[in-house]
């Protein structure tokens, strides 16, 4: 679903930004991305692993990260409550910098 | 597996219970929980110091992405004229395809045309991912199968620079032959047949494609079918074919793919199955206003006959495909080879 919610939130962030911003032309896209692969690359690596380990915060983080969610929006989508995804937010986001550092 | 992630959940308790604590008191706290466990004191301290740390988190990654733009516009190189690799003359530049940017190029030595594919240098700044496109490139060029893209060479241009030579074909995508309508049943069961013999020749070699879709298979002037970008959709992972953000790349992902799940050669039977229903109906079997609701079509959806789009379908044909749209992968053929077996019975 990480892939959805990059899309969608796209598809949200252009709208809200109306015309402050140019549309991405689709040549553009993917040379974008590419620029940011290897991050990517590495943290989908490791929320992979932190999903083995507690598979809601890494939930937590796809919204947060992938969706663009606030802690309030997060909640509701994952039907926690805020405090509960700010707490998991926080091991998880401890935990992966970890990784991704090493 | 459940005893690390119990393990987990210990630490993330006591983990939750020192970020709270003022700093003063995190070290009598951390010696009271550690009671002389030496490696469970190494583990908080290193988690408590990359929760201080900043972190690549902290920014939602569409706000970098969209701030990257001007300056990977800005990197782009200037293709015309040339000389990559002291023997590749580049004639043409080409189209970003999902991994990187296709130039046609003039091989000098050995005096032929060839397609050339730059990988991100980001990505490749990654030893690991590096390593990975290397491997994976030596498997593809050792496949040696009529229907896979060829891989001639690898290399380095000056710049840092990675690179791949392959072929240069002369054709014509099913993306394009789909443009102007369904396609012949002759032709159908023709490029099908070829695909399924290309991916089983990869399937033995334990790689799978992951991203097929009428883009990425070329038809050559001579009605051979070669399938592209073998491998590269891996490199990437999960996330990296993602940002490709089309609508059209999520509707050829099987639902294990969609779901983020491990998948296996049978979610190259799943898209070939889509590719095929499309070939024969010109639509799409799970569409959707966005990829989202496209997702949802495909791990839900019910799949429209495709008698009730077009008539002249053999039968076992039609059975065929919607055999391999099972939103279960065990309901599936298993193998590509068992595809191409079936089509060999309708041909």
């Amino acid at each position: 679903m990480r892939h959805i919610l990059i899309d969608s939130a796209l598809t949200r962030r252009t709208q809200k930004r109306g015309g402050g911003l140019q549309p991405l032309s689709l040549d553009a896209v993917p040379i974008i991305a590419e620029t940011r692969s290897e991050d990517l690359l590495a943290l989908d690596e490791a929320l992979g692993r932190l999903a083995e380990l507690n598979q809601r915060q890494a939930r937590v983080v796809e919204c947060r990260y992938f969706g663009g969610m606030n802690i309030e929006d997060t909640a509701v989508a994952l039907d926690m409550s805020a405090a509960t995804v700010k707490r998991d937010w926080t091991l998880a986001r401890a935990w992966l910098n970890r990784e991704l550092q090493n | 597996m459940a005893d690390r992630a119990s393990e987990w959940q210990r630490l993330s308790d006591a983990l939750a219970l020192l970020i709270d604590l003022p700093a003063s008191e995190q070290k009598a706290r951390l010696d009271a929980i550690a009671r002389g466990d030496a490696a469970l004191r190494a583990e908080l301290v290193s988690l408590l110091r990359a929760h201080d740390a900043r972190s690549a988190l902290d920014t939602p990654v569409l706000d970098v992405l969209l701030i990257s733009q001007e300056k990977v516009e800005a990197t782009l190189p200037a293709w015309s004229d040339e000389v990559i690799g002291a023997r590749y003359h580049v004639l043409a530049a080409g189209v970003g395809g999902g991994m990187g940017v296709v130039v046609k190029a003039r091989d000098d030595r050995l005096d032929r045309v060839v397609a050339l594919k730059f990988l991100s240098s980001h990505l490749l700044e990654n030893v690991v991912a590096r390593e990975r496109f290397r491997v994976e490139a030596r498997a593809i060029a050792s496949l040696d199968h009529p229907n896979v893209c060829a891989i001639y060479d690898m290399g380095d241009a000056s710049d840092d620079r990675f690179f791949i030579s392959m072929p240069y074909y002369h054709g014509e995508t099913i993306a394009a032959k789909l443009a102007r309508g369904p396609l012949a049943i002759d032709d159908v069961v023709s490029y099908a047949l070829q695909a399924a013999r290309g991916l089983a020749a990869a399937h033995a070699r334990r790689i799978i494609h992951r991203d097929i879709k009428p883009a990425n298979l070329i038809v050559t002037s001579d009605g051979v079918m070669k399938i592209l970008d073998f491998g590269i959709a891996k490199l990437g992972g999960k996330a990296m074919t993602a940002p490709g953000f089309t609508p059209g790349t999520t509707s050829y992902m099987s639902p294990e793919q969609t779901r983020a799940e491990v998948v296996d050669p049978r979610t190259d039977v799943w898209s070939l199955g889509v590719v095929m229903y499309e070939m024969l109906t010109r639509v799409r079997p799970f569409r959707g206003a966005d990829a989202r609701a496209v997702a949802v079509a495909i791990c839900e959806g019910e799949l429209e006959a495709i008698s009730a789009l077009r008539r002249d379908v053999p039968g076992a044909l039609e059975r065929l495909v919607a055999a391999m749209l099972a939103k279960r992968a065990g309901e599936r053929p298993a193998t590509a080879k068992g595809v191409a077996r079936e089509l060999e019975g309708i041909e």
